[in-house]
């Protein structure tokens, strides 16, 4: 191989690491620059330590989550609570974890709901729409 | 292939092995940076998070909370009920990842002995203080529940 053509194949290498380096950290960047990643932690915290808030009161009660949640998909469960958007990875879902009381349950699958209920009936915590 | 031509080819592929591992060491120090910029965002106190999960300690019929014909009495503790095993009842980590959770040990200030969750390695770190109640049989006397808080051990 000749001096010119090594040294054309070694141009377009560097260009293209060059070009890869710059888009994975534009997308990473980007990524964390959208508001979506904190906003659905935001969520996921706020109905974690609503469900801790609900075990602790010893009768029933109805909370409302004081924003629009029509931007997400939110999976309640008894060990759990998942906030994702339609079609997403599930390792990328924003999960907080609780441990509940023996006997007690939680459940409930929201999606696109603008508004959402926690509902403690006796040892259940419903996650459901708001009537 | 000149000699002058392999050199500046073996010079290049060390520049460029250089390069990709400082790029690397920058695009992981970017995403790292950014992360922790999301954690301050989403950062809550300890003391809301551990108070918050402490409430059915003393509210809960489930927990400790004292209750007579269906009527619970929030705030009031049912000493025949402060044992091990209604705690495990009321708050259990998982055996093996519970460590990276809130873990509690209880003691009332009147008596010397405590009660602590699965997880509990004693690192604790803060103290809530409640005023609570006891029932003890028909005896009932002022006292405080001392809730030392644990989050996050290393292993």
């Amino acid at each position: 191989m000749n001096k010119k053509a090594v040294s054309i194949i070694m141009m377009i290498i560097e260009i293209l690491v060059v070009i890869t380096a710059g888009v994975i950290t534009i997308q990473i960047a980007n990524s964390y620059a959208s508001s979506d990643i904190v906003e659905r932690s935001r969520i996921a915290n706020d109905l974690e330590l609503m469900v801790n808030v609900l075990v602790g009161i010893p009768s029933d009660a109805v909370v409302e989550y004081p924003e629009d949640v029509s931007g997400y998909v939110i999976s309640l469960t008894s060990d759990k609570v998942s906030v994702f958007t339609k079609n997403e990875n599930l390792i990328t879902h924003t999960t907080r974890r609780y441990n509940l009381p023996e006997g007690f349950k939680a459940e409930g699958f929201e999606e696109g709901t603008k508004r959402v209920c926690l509902t403690k009936r006796n040892k259940v915590i419903f996650l459901e729409g708001c009537l | 292939m000149s000699d002058v031509g392999e050199s500046e080819i073996s010079m290049k592929t060390v520049y460029w092995i250089i390069a990709a591992f400082v790029i690397g060491l920058i695009i992981t120090a970017f995403a790292f940076v950014l992360a922790s910029h999301n954690a301050r965002l989403n950062n809550m106190p300890i003391e809301l998070r551990g108070e918050l999960i402490a409430l059915r300690f003393v509210n809960s019929p489930d927990c400790f909370a004292y209750q007579e014909e269906g009527r619970v009495l929030a705030g009031v503790l049912d000493k025949s009920k402060f044992t091990l095993e209604q705690l495990n009842r009321c708050y259990k980590t998982e055996p093996e990842t519970g460590f990276r959770d809130f873990n509690f040990r209880l003691k009332l200030a009147s008596s010397d002995r405590s009660i602590n969750t699965n997880n509990y390695f004693n690192v604790d770190k803060l103290t809530i203080r409640q005023k609570v109640l006891v029932k003890d049989g028909e005896k009932i006397s002022s006292d405080e529940l001392l809730i030392f808080v644990q989050d996050k051990v290393r292993r």
